[in-house]
């Protein structure tokens, strides 16, 4: 169909033409004059998200790098505060029970110790007379109030040292208590934390020390003065 | 002619400024034409001539060879035109319900039936819904497929609205008989 209306049509199309105006070409020239710098900017852009990551990867890498460093170091440190956290807990723990002791103590210096001083004393002065006796309990009761206190008796009378010993014997039980405190896992651990604070002190790296071994020189001469080392004599 | 485009091409993928300038006065004629021949106002196609040529400048790059530049440039002006008009218009594409065969006679029409016929004058009266169809089936060539996916349309739109065209067509020179008939 050459002659058709469609091909007219077509033929027709393909020879339209149009003159643009003027100044099409100045605005073509100034879009693309837009469009080149575009890019530049798109790069500069680009640049300053590389330097951002380099900047972070840097920080990570230092970091990393310091932790394995300072990782052989900082274990043994770990291992001393954790002794001194040991330390801390059993010494309130000591004090406690001690205080506890000493309740009980002052508890029983009131009421059954004195009884029993009084059983006690009361064997040992049979032979003695009773207004002696009464002496001595009143003497006891003198006693006790400044033990109580805390104030150390200056009596030598061999009674008040009984007292003494009395109170002593009734001591050392609470002492005893303590020792329960102390386990054997604390043990253990106390001579583990030993060992590695031996390594700790065994352990010769430095910080920096790549492993290259420079020999110190005997003696260096500076502006015609020798000077000597101490080291390696 | 072709040794001299050869060079002029050459100098325009180097983005020389004067290179282009040649482009565009070789080719702004004929692409104004075809962008005027779908957005059917001489301002809106010097905007998408703009717009056009940029964009080919800029990736002349992805241009085959000079012999395909043509085209190549054609293409871009076409689907800048298209761009344009989603952007710029509103296009109401009616319901592809009944495609009917109607008119498709008269493409095949003889030329010497219509002897005042005038390409500009037709494509300026055409209704813009079916002049998009209409364009690119019969001036780009495109199938009804192609047309589907370029306008975002289903394809059976895409034949209502050939259809529409045609129809138009017989109606718009009937008209145009009828106007000279009543002349004489």
């Amino acid at each position: 169909m050459k002659n058709s209306l469609k091909n007219k049509f077509r033929t027709g199309y393909e020879n339209l033409s149009e003159q643009p105006s003027q100044n099409l070409w100045e605005k073509i020239e100034a879009e693309l004059e837009n469009v080149q710098e575009k890019p530049e900017i798109k790069i500069e852009r680009k640049f300053n998200f590389w330097k951002i990551a380099a900047v972070i990867l840097l920080f990570i890498s230092v970091g990393l790098l310091m932790n394995q460093l300072m990782n052989n170091k900082i274990q043994p440190n770990e291992n001393q505060f954790a002794q001194k956290e040991n330390v801390e807990k059993i010494i309130p723990e000591e004090n406690q029970s001690k205080i506890v002791s000493k309740q009980k103590n002052s508890i029983q210096n009131n009421a059954p110790e004195s009884v029993k001083i009084v059983d006690h004393e009361s064997r040992d002065y049979s032979e003695k007379t009773i207004p002696e006796i009464k002496k001595i309990k009143s003497e006891n009761e003198k006693t006790e109030f400044p033990e109580k206190n805390g104030i150390a008796l200056k009596e030598d009378s061999p009674k008040s040292g009984k007292v003494h010993l009395v109170n002593e014997e009734k001591k050392i039980p609470a002492k005893k208590e303590k020792v329960k405190y102390v386990t054997a896992e604390d043990l253990l651990f106390e001579r583990e934390a030993g060992k590695s604070l031996k390594e700790q002190g065994n352990d010769t790296r430095k910080l920096g020390d790549i492993g290259v071994n420079i020999e110190k020189p005997k003696s260096v001469k500076i502006l015609g003065i020798t000077v000597y080392s101490d080291e390696n004599k | 002619m072709q040794k001299d485009f050869k060079h002029i091409f050459s100098l325009a993928l180097k983005q020389e400024r004067l290179a282009q300038k040649n482009i565009y006065e070789m080719f702004s004629g004929r692409m104004l034409a075809v962008a005027k021949s779908y957005v059917n106002s001489r301002e809106d196609a010097e905007d998408v001539l703009v717009t056009a040529f940029c964009k080919a400048f800029s990736r002349i790059g992805e241009c085959r060879d000079e012999k395909s530049f043509p085209f190549w440039l054609r293409k871009i002006v076409v689907n800048d035109s298209i761009t344009f008009i989603r952007k710029n218009k509103n296009i109401l594409y009616s319901d592809a319900g009944n495609v009917e065969e109607i008119g498709n006679e008269i493409l095949d029409e003889n030329e010497a039936n219509f002897p005042d016929f005038d390409v500009e004058n037709v494509l300026g009266q055409m209704p813009l819904g079916y002049k998009l169809v209409f364009n690119l089936y019969i001036f780009e060539d495109k199938k009804h497929q192609e047309i589907a996916e370029i306008l975002n349309i289903s394809e059976g739109t895409s034949k209502s609205q050939l259809n529409k065209a045609k129809k138009w067509l017989v109606e718009f020179f009937n008209q145009n008989e009828n106007e000279k008939f009543i002349k004489k």
